[in-house]
């Protein structure tokens, strides 16, 4: 009887134990990858995302230039990749430091002066040359031609939508929840180390058997977040993201890839780990079985 | 007196105890996976699953994760055919990159391609209808937009009282133009859902030089609905 009731309280502690580890890993990848720009400013190169925006930009100058009568050569030199890297860098750092509560927004301020120039000169150049007046209508045509053309590639390399996400508030509604998961990860692992108390508690007359629910919880929590991490990753299913526009299409999904592929490594080691501890329980329980089976032949 | 049990039923016991913990860890993961699905029925979780299925509505699955878009372009029947049509019918929901349908203006020789969704490869391509909107077809008002320098060219020529045919694979559609409209680019007062059911067709409004934010356009509302399959 007492053997029963120390079996069924061992599957509850590990059950719960099991729960805390997969929230420990969620909070560890949200923690050290989600949120960690350092590791998302390696997608810019890897996705290769300044050449997507200026390919992108370049051609949208090369269609507005038969409706605003601007050549797209104006814009040329501001919208090579080499430009448009440091914009791109400031706004996916700028975007989740907005979300870790870091900034008051998540918008970039690059310095424009040199294609406001640009601009400027052309349109005068055009004013001289085609007797228009320099007047107020002329005047406005060229202020919002120059803002125009810096939202549009403030909007491009904008990889991630933060703008559009902040205009809409969506930001705000996970802004709260940052704050929290350090607490959540000190919290999990603090119940986890108890939980383990609890386990020895309810097994202390054969506390190998600590290893082997530790093991369990390990095992099963290491399961939970794999397989479901590695169906989304070999079925490519982040590829149906309904944002087809080159650049947000290869950040938004580069950026889901390497969380999955972080929770798959964590996942492995979880499995490796609980492995190790099913082998640790194997070897006491054997030495234990040894020291029992002496003890009885000498008695 | 120590109590004697026969070494057989010692060996049992313990044979018995080793299978019990053989298959506790997949009792354990069942468990977990069970408390999970309760989990996700009865908390709020199973609400996002509406909003996930809308970000990753692209059931395509593409080899090159470089493509993105899959753009389709269809031959869609332009005649009116001989078979029998209903007023109310059967529609096929198009997927984003489409080409769904063929619009027809006669007073201005229009003829060009509508895709579903918006974007710039699309609008290359032909008009393009906002998946904000409903399909041609159903109740609200469908939005269609294309370049004023390619298809859109002499949109601004369409006076009132103009018929345009929208032709697609379940039916064709006849609206006539009720309003000309202009309004600036952040204006989405002709853009959104409406009670009645519209037609609304725009471009930007051509300028000497710089950039337009002024849009013009069409709103026509619904002169037939000639479905080819009953609902």
């Amino acid at each position: 009887m007492k053997k029963r009731l120390v079996y069924i309280g061992s599957v509850f502690v590990t059950l719960l134990m099991t729960f805390l580890i997969i929230g420990l890993i969620a909070a560890a990848i949200v923690q050290f990858y989600a949120l960690n720009s350092n590791h998302i400013l390696s997608l810019v190169e890897a996705k290769q995302l300044p050449e997507k925006v200026s390919a992108s930009l370049t051609d949208q100058f090369n269609t507005m230039e038969n409706t605003t009568g601007i050549p797209a050569s104006i814009f040329e030199n501001e919208i090579s990749p080499a430009k448009l890297r440091p914009l791109i860098s400031d706004s996916i750092e700028n975007g989740f430091s907005y979300i870790r509560n870091e900034r008051a927004n998540p918008d970039a301020a690059p310095d424009f002066s040199i294609l406001e120039t640009n601009v400027e000169k052309f349109f005068i150049e055009y004013a001289e040359t085609n007797n228009i007046p320099q007047d107020e209508t002329f005047k406005t045509a060229l202020r919002e031609s120059i803002q125009n053309a810096e939202s549009l590639i403030l909007s491009e390399c904008d990889v991630f939508q933060f703008r559009k996400l902040n205009q809409y508030h969506y930001l705000d509604k996970i802004k709260p929840f940052t704050n929290w998961i350090v607490i959540g990860l000190l919290a999990c692992i603090l119940a986890i180390l108890l939980m383990l108390f609890v386990l020895y508690g309810i097994n202390s007359e054969e506390y190998e058997y600590c290893f082997y629910w530790s093991a369990t919880a390990a095992l099963v929590g290491s399961f939970i977040t794999l397989i479901p991490s590695a169906y989304v990753k070999s079925s490519n299913w982040f590829d149906r993201f309904a944002l087809k526009q080159d650049q947000t299409f290869a950040a938004v999904t580069g950026y889901l890839n390497m969380v999955t592929q972080h929770i798959i490594i964590i996942s492995v080691i979880g499995i490796l780990s609980s492995i190790i501890l099913y082998a640790l329980f194997g070897i006491l329980r054997n030495k234990r079985m040894n020291k029992q089976t002496i003890n009885e032949a000498r008695h | 007196m120590a109590k004697f049990k026969p070494k057989s039923k010692v060996k049992k016991k313990k044979k018995h105890r080793n299978l019990v913990y053989y298959f506790t860890p997949p009792l354990v993961l069942m468990l977990a996976l069970g408390i999970c699905i309760m989990a996700y029925i009865f908390t709020p979780v199973h609400m996002v699953q509406p909003f996930l299925n809308l970000i990753f509505l692209d059931n395509h699955k593409l080899t090159d994760v470089s493509d993105g878009l899959n753009i389709i372009e269809k031959d869609i029947k332009t005649d009116n055919g001989d078979g029998q049509t209903f007023s109310d019918g059967k529609i096929t929901y198009p997927t984003f990159g489409e080409q769904y349908a063929v619009l027809s203006a006669e007073s201005i020789q229009l003829t060009c391609g509508v895709f579903y969704g918006v974007n710039k490869e699309l609008l290359e391509r032909g008009a393009c209808q906002s998946t904000q909107s409903p399909i041609i077809g159903e109740a609200g008002n469908t939005v269609i937009d294309a370049h004023v320098n390619t298809y859109f060219a002499n949109l601004s020529d369409l006076k009132k009282d103009d018929e345009i045919i929208l032709y697609t694979d379940y039916g064709n559609f006849t609206y006539k133009v009720k309003n000309l409209i202009a309004f600036d680019k952040n204006d989405k007062r002709y853009l959104t859902a409406s009670d009645q059911t519209l037609l609304t067709l725009y471009t930007c409004q051509p300028q000497v030089i710089g950039s337009p934010n002024q849009r013009i356009g069409v709103q026509c509302e619904p002169v037939s609905m000639k479905f080819y399959a009953p609902n």
